[in-house]
């Protein structure tokens, strides 16, 4: 911008009349205080974009060491985007109203004259209507952030009044898609082919720089503006003309960075919005679109993860609508998947061998949990409909690793974590993964002050370690006998109408039972008599179906079609044993919350 | 020569001033005088050069003396008697002077009784010197620097007294060099002696054996660091002098008789060498209880047991390193358990007496300490090694003492005299056996008194090593069994609760083929009571937990037992079934990170996959509960038990009807006709009225191995032409599939992606549901923000009136073109 004043001062000294200069030596005062707050917003841009590169920086080069070959592409297309910023950028030529333009120095759009050309534009679509509508557009989308340098000095646009400047944005957000489809004679279904064949159009030369202004306005809208419903509004009618960027890649990769953006800083609207732009983005363009919408919100998401957060709560969202984006394109996103899933377990290798403290805070780090948490739900999403045999093989054999690097009570809550990845993984696959033994050992986390009864507040802990202080408390005694219940119920849900359930059962039901006779709380032995007493139940159930059978275990088909009735039948009591405990386990999520 | 200096001293006073005087006056006596004067000069000559080669004379013989009366005073008090003889002399120098500086007769006089009894001294002392110290050379040095100073006393008489004052400051400058002497310096003086004294005896031992009592003052040193060195110092001594055989001092008898002078001085020798070694491992033992030279006389100790373990004394160093065998310093500990391991593997040395004496200390050590020692204390016996030929008579004996049962003697001295009648026995046989050749007969008498001997001790190493071994099996027992009385008193030591127990069960397992048949039911006995210890401490408070045994440990009783049955050849019938029973049981108590998987493999290994003989029952009910442990534990415990289970399938075929579902198997299933999951004997479980379901759950295993595996064992009766032994076993099972070793890469990447988009609808949903009320609020915002900058405006509008009247015509000509815009919409209008 500074670069840019300095071109417009020396143009103005070498152009400008002598009456003219009069009326610059007033407007500079004006200038100078929008100048200091725009410098002032800049700096602010500045300090937070050093910020945000440090510590991106670390994590990809320490961690990621393929993801930092994307760093450079990043930064490649960071430069084009500069220089397309560089580009000039000027209101559009009035033809008709040349002769005029000497005389009026300076116009102002009033009530009926944007009436009259609301009506020309929508009825009509008198193109020169258009014109000067889009330059109105342009003038109010830069509204107090004017730029310091004019291409034409002749032409000073002004608004009259704040109902005018409320009319021209939305009427223009509204209309000017439909009004641009129906002078191409374009259906609203078209596609990008469509649109890339309108070079050939010879009204396509004498509408494209009325489009260009018109999402170069809209773009600066949607950076300038503060307020939440008019971002919200302006992305939700910029997706429906979003074809059009076809024409325009600097435009379109702009777009791409600030919905980015957006994504991850916004609120829960403004993210969705600019989440479904992104979606939108990778749906209609081709495939480099696609990997730098991906490489975009990979590198954003996982730098949002190092931050520490009060609220958490929009992580899930964040992770969701990155899932949702791979699955786009299951392909692609499986190389880059399986590329990300390879550096969590040579770091994990790393951790076991050496069992160095670097090391292990690493794979105890949130970014790396996150990561893991982002390709878990992306293989399941994914499993049923393509073959990803091996990232699940990888990733389970993570998971594993990093609920055994280090047993203790201390790390329950990574346990219990990984322990629902890999019920997860396994319910939406239908393979079988044990962690009955994972589950068992947190049976054995002995405290020492059983009689205390400090009746500590266990808040939502976002982190992996749990304080030492904790350990003593009987609500974390209590909390490692519900989560094993809980997890343990998952995972008899999934395979409680398999034909080896009862085998599956005996080793956790005998472990259990010995628990029971062990401890002296009655809360606790309440719990865990139930569900041994559910269990057994349901393997009596099984066994007795089981013995009416005539087929051997080489079936493979007939055991899968095993119990399929009463598997769709929701009255089965295990089931219904089952939803129970969810619905608690709901609840007192719910009450942490609260 | 008195006499002569007496007349001569008489006539210099009277003489020299009448000649001054005649010289000065006459002229014409020239030549008289000369000639006077040259007489006088010849006599005073010879005066001066016998005072002055008196007085040279006295200054060696004083230097001398002084040097070796040093010497002679550590040695004998009579020098110094001589010493005393010394101060006669000192004054005798001062006389002469004297005399010159006096004229008085008496004074005269009284000092000639004085040099009289001094120049007899004198000449006594020349005599003696000459005889003992002087060498030829000497002596003509001696003569040279006579003569030299002869020449120097011609010049004037002044000069006399110049160099006599010049002794004087060479006597003050040596003092005071002494006493700047610091106590760095006495420090690396007395460094210099150790090395000098070292060196010394090096280089002559026996000339210079007397200098060990030097340095062993040195170690009384009151600093540290000059006591360890001589410590050390004496230890590389030692490891040199030390013969290659053991001192052996002479009795009475021998002391009486004559000898000659060499055997004098081996035997005076040999005597000084064992006060000294003696007085020096007194030193050390007593350094060893003190924690700052604790290090480093065990070192000494260990490094001289290894050195020299035939010499005198061995016994203390012995004991002295068993102590600290499980010492609570690390390094200590480490030093004396690798030095005994020494022993243990090089007998050539000590014949093996050594390793006999020190498994008895340990032994004793053990007992000592009520089995808390850590476990490096026992692993030593692991070195231990005894010869094939123990086994031979061992065979014998027992084949023998079969017949002795009905006997009914059980004496431990019937039992040695009666083997000893067996060796006649055998040693007869082997003569009758032999042709009666002449070398054999020699060779068998050569031979026998050593392979005794061997024989002797080795049986006594044994009996000490298994004696340790049951105390600690006992030991462990005891605080199991312990009531709940005794709590308060029995507390676990610092190296656990039974730290012995592991490498115990290891050592029984490598010396089960020396164990005798009478010992090997007591230690079945043992090993199945600690197996079975769970189930008869059940009923105990939790406080008790940490005594009972853990799954490994029980695991490697079951193993040792197995391993003792194997080593024997199934030669007794003792009864294993319990050893099942322990290992059906803990198959299901396993737990991953606190007990050990490899142990868990090798039992399974060496109880299932080698055993020979198996009941159809009971290998069908290990088949079902490894089946079921498959589905509950990692990859690693999971690909031996199918490993493991896949073996027991190939050798029982049998029990391959748990890989069908047959409806009337009830014949088969014997007596039981349910399965019992939950039994603990796996005779009485029922595992062949039930089928192995849980193969279609592992055939759909994450892990592809697995999956595979479970898919070839539920084809194994279809297929029979896939059976072929596998050459995996479950330890190397449990190995490769453990996390730490295996790759997280999968080895086929299959990329055959179908894309399948079934998620568009549903976003799109959400799009139109919040346009509608975006719209309105979208509006009722802009009018507010749009407010804002009508407030910018305004602003604006400030800064220009500000400024100066000249906006006014700016202001009108704004207003005309505004009204010229709106003309021409009108006309358009219309």
């Amino acid at each position: 911008m500074g670069k840019l004043g300095k071109k417009a001062r020396k143009f103005a000294k070498k152009n400008l009349q002598s009456v003219e200069k009069r009326s610059r030596k007033l407007k500079p005062f004006i200038k100078k205080k929008f100048a200091k707050r725009n410098e002032r917003h800049q700096a602010g841009d500045k300090q937070e974009k050093k910020v945000e590169q440090q510590p991106k920086k670390r994590c990809q080069e320490e961690e990621f060491q393929d993801i930092a070959i994307d760093a450079v592409f990043g930064k490649d297309d960071d430069e084009v985007l500069r220089d397309g910023d560089s580009d000039s950028d000027g209101y559009l030529d009035e033809l008709v109203n040349e002769t005029d333009s000497d005389i009026m120095k300076c116009k102002v759009l009033s009530r009926s004259f944007l009436a009259t050309c609301c009506d020309m534009v929508d009825k009509e679509q008198y193109v020169p209507a258009l014109v000067r509508l889009l330059n109105w557009y342009r003038a109010a989308c830069q509204y107090g952030h004017e730029p310091s340098g004019i291409a034409r000095p002749n032409i000073y646009y002004d608004i009259e009044d704040s109902e005018t400047f409320a009319k021209v944005i939305i009427f223009v957000l509204q209309k000017a898609d439909h009004t641009f489809r129906s002078i191409l004679g374009l259906s609203d279904s078209s596609t990008k082919e469509k649109i890339l064949k309108l070079k050939n159009n010879p009204k396509w030369d004498s509408l494209k720089p009325l489009v260009k202004s018109f999402f170069r306005s809209t773009l600066h809208l949607v950076k300038q503006a503060g307020d939440l419903e008019i971002i919200s509004f302006t992305l939700t009618q910029l997706r429906v003309s979003i074809v059009f960027l076809a024409a325009f890649p600097d435009l379109l990769k702009k777009l791409i960075k600030i919905s980015v953006h957006l994504w991850v800083t916004g609120e829960e609207t403004i993210s969705q919005q600019a989440f479904l732009i992104l979606k939108d983005i990778s749906m209609v363009f081709n495939s480099e679109c696609f990997d730098s919408c991906l490489i975009n919100m990979y590198k954003a998401f996982l730098h949002d993860c190092d931050i520490p957060k009060a609220n958490s709560e929009q992580r899930p969202f964040l992770r969701d609508s990155l899932v949702e984006l791979c699955s786009q394109d299951v392909q692609k996103s499986y190389t880059k998947a399986s590329v990300s899933i390879t550096q969590l377990a040579k770091l994990l290798k790393m951790a076991l061998a050496t069992k160095n403290k670097e090391a292990v805070e690493k794979i105890h780090s949130g970014e790396y949990i996150n990561c893991v948490d982002l390709w878990v739900n992306f293989i399941s999403a994914n499993v049923q409909d393509c073959d990803l045999q091996p990232l699940l093989y990888t990733i389970v054999q993570v998971i594993n690793g990093v609920a055994q690097l280090i047993i203790g009570p201390r790390y329950l809550l990574l346990r219990v974590k990984c322990i629902h990845w890999l019920n997860h993984l396994s319910r939406t696959s239908g393979i079988f993964i044990p962690i009955a033994s994972l589950v068992l050992d947190m049976l054995e986390y002995k405290t020492t002050n059983d009689g205390e009864k400090q009746e500590q507040k266990l808040e939502a802990v976002s982190t992996v370690k749990l304080p030492k202080n904790w350990l003593k408390s009987q609500n974390f005694q209590e909390q490692c006998i519900f989560s094993v219940i809980e997890l343990l119920a998952v995972h008899f849900a999934q395979w409680s109408f398999h034909i080896s359930f009862p085998d599956l059962a005996t080793i956790p039901v005998m472990r259990l039972k010995k628990f029971h006779e062990r401890s002296t709380m009655e809360g606790l032995k309440r719990v865990v008599k139930r569900f041994i007493e559910q269990v057994e139940s349901n393997i009596e159930f099984v066994q007795r179906k089981r013995d009416d059978v005539t087929f051997s275990p080489n079936d493979q088909q007939s055991a899968d079609t095993f119990m399929q009735l009463e598997k769709q039948n929701a009255n089965a009591p295990y089931t219904q044993y089952y939803q129970s405990i969810i619905d608690k386990a709901l609840g007192t999520n719910k009450k942490k919350k609260k | 020569m008195g006499k002569n200096r007496r007349k001569q001293k008489v006539i210099p006073p009277p003489l020299l001033p009448p000649d001054v005087a005649e010289e000065d006056i006459e002229f014409s006596d020239e030549d008289l005088k000369y000639v006077k004067e040259n007489t006088d000069y010849a006599q005073f000559v010879s005066q001066i050069d016998t005072a002055a080669i008196n007085k040279q004379c006295g200054g060696r013989v004083m230097t001398v003396e002084d040097k070796y009366e040093e010497e002679r005073s550590k040695r004998k008090t009579l020098q110094e008697e001589k010493g005393n003889g010394e101060i006669l002399v000192d004054p005798v120098d001062v006389l002469p002077v004297k005399t010159l500086d006096g004229k008085l007769h008496y004074r005269t006089e009284s000092k000639k009784s004085k040099l009289a009894e001094a120049e007899t001294d004198e000449a006594e002392k020349d005599v003696l010197e000459d005889e003992h110290v002087l060498n030829k050379s000497q002596r003509r040095e001696k003569a040279k620097k006579s003569k030299r100073e002869a020449k120097k006393h011609e010049k004037d008489l002044p000069d006399e007294i110049l160099q006599e004052e010049e002794e004087t400051p060479q006597a003050a400058v040596l003092a005071e060099v002494k006493e700047e002497l610091s106590a760095e310096e006495s420090f690396e003086n007395k460094k210099n002696k150790i090395a000098e004294l070292g060196m010394l005896l090096l280089s002559d031992p026996e000339a210079n054996i007397k200098t060990l009592k030097d340095m062993l003052d040195i170690c009384k040193d009151q600093n540290t660091k000059i006591v360890k060195l001589a410590l050390l110092s004496l230890l590389a001594v030692f490891k040199d002098i030390i013969p290659g055989y053991r001192i052996r001092l002479p009795t009475e008898k021998e002391l009486e008789m004559k000898i000659s002078k060499e055997v004098k001085k081996t035997r005076f020798y040999e005597s000084t060498l064992l006060k000294a070694y003696k007085s020096y491992l007194q030193k050390l033992i007593i350094f060893e209880k003190q924690s700052v030279y604790n290090q480093i006389a065990n070192r000494c100790l260990c490094t001289l047991l290894e050195a020299v373990p035939h010499f005198n004394y061995r016994d203390n160093l012995l004991i002295a390193v068993v102590r600290n065998i499980s010492s609570p310093d690390e390094v200590v500990r480490r030093l004396c358990c690798s030095t005994i391991r020494y022993l243990f593997s090089n007998e050539g040395k000590h014949g093996g007496e050594l390793t006999v004496q020190a498994v008895r200390l340990i032994a004793d050590h053990v007992k000592a300490h009520n089995c808390q020692l850590h476990p490096n204390a026992i692993e030593v016996f692991m070195s231990i090694r005894f010869d094939e030929d123990i086994g031979k008579p061992n065979k014998e004996d027992e084949h023998n003492k079969k017949y002795k049962k009905n006997n009914k003697r059980k004496t431990q001295e019937e039992q040695n005299q009666v083997q000893e009648n067996e060796r006649k026995k055998s040693k007869k046989d082997m003569m009758s056996k032999i042709r009666d050749e002449v070398s054999a007969d020699h060779r068998g008498v050569t031979y026998e008194p050593d392979a005794k001997e061997r024989r002797k001790m080795q049986t006594e190493t044994l009996s000490a090593v298994f004696e340790t071994y049951f105390r600690i099996l006992r030991n462990t027992m005891y605080t199991i069994g312990e009531r709940t009385e005794e709590i308060p008193t029995s507390n676990p030591g610092a190296f656990g609760s039974h730290p012995l127990l592991a490498p115990c069960l290891d050592g029984l397992a490598k010396f089960t083929q020396q164990l005798d048949l009478d010992y090997m039911g007591d230690l079945m006995n043992y090993l199945k009571k600690l197996a079975s210890s769970s189930s008869s401490v059940s009923n105990n408070t939790k406080q008790k937990n940490s005594k009972l045994l853990t799954v490994s440990e029980r695991l490697r009783c079951c193993l040792v037992a197995f391993k003792v049955m194997r080593s024997n050849l199934n030669a007794l019938n003792v009864d294993l079934q319990d050893f099942f029973v322990q290992l059906y049981n803990l198959i299901l108590e396993y737990r991953p990170g606190r007990d050990s998987g490899v142990i868990l493999a090798e039992s399974l290994k060496i109880m299932l996959c080698d055993d020979r003989h198996q009941d159809m029952q009971k290998a069908a009910a290990f088949v079902k509960r490894l089946a079921t442990f498959a589905l509950c534990f990692g990859c690693a415990e999971s690909m031996s038990a199918l490993v493991t289970l896949k073996t027991l399938l190939q050798k029982n075929v049998k029990c391959r009807n748990l890989l069908e579902n047959d409806a009337g198997g009830g014949s088969v299933s014997g007596s039981i006709a349910k399965y019992q999951p939950y039994a603990t004997d796996p005779n009485l479980s029922g595992a062949l009225a039930t089928v192995l379901w849980e193969l279609s759950l592992l055939s759909k295993h994450y892990h592809p191995a697995i999956s595979t595996m479970a898919t070839t064992v539920s084809n194994m009766n279809t297929s029979q032409s896939q059976t072929f032994l596998s050459a995996v076993t479950p330890q190397q099972a449990f190995a490769d599939f453990s996390l730490v070793k295996e790759s997280f890469e999968p080895k086929n990447e299959s990329r055959k992606l179908n894309n399948k988009r079934k998620r568009e609808s549903l976003p799109e949903e959400a799009k139109n549901v919040p346009e509608i009320d975006m719209v309105k609020l979208s509006k009722k915002l802009k009018e507010n923000f749009t407010i804002l900058r009508d407030i910018k405006e305004d602003e604006r509008v400030r800064m220009e009136l500000l400024q100066s009247e000249e906006k006014k015509p700016l202001k009108k000509q704004n207003n005309v073109v505004k009204k010229k815009l709106k003309n021409p919409k009108s006309k358009k209008q219309i």
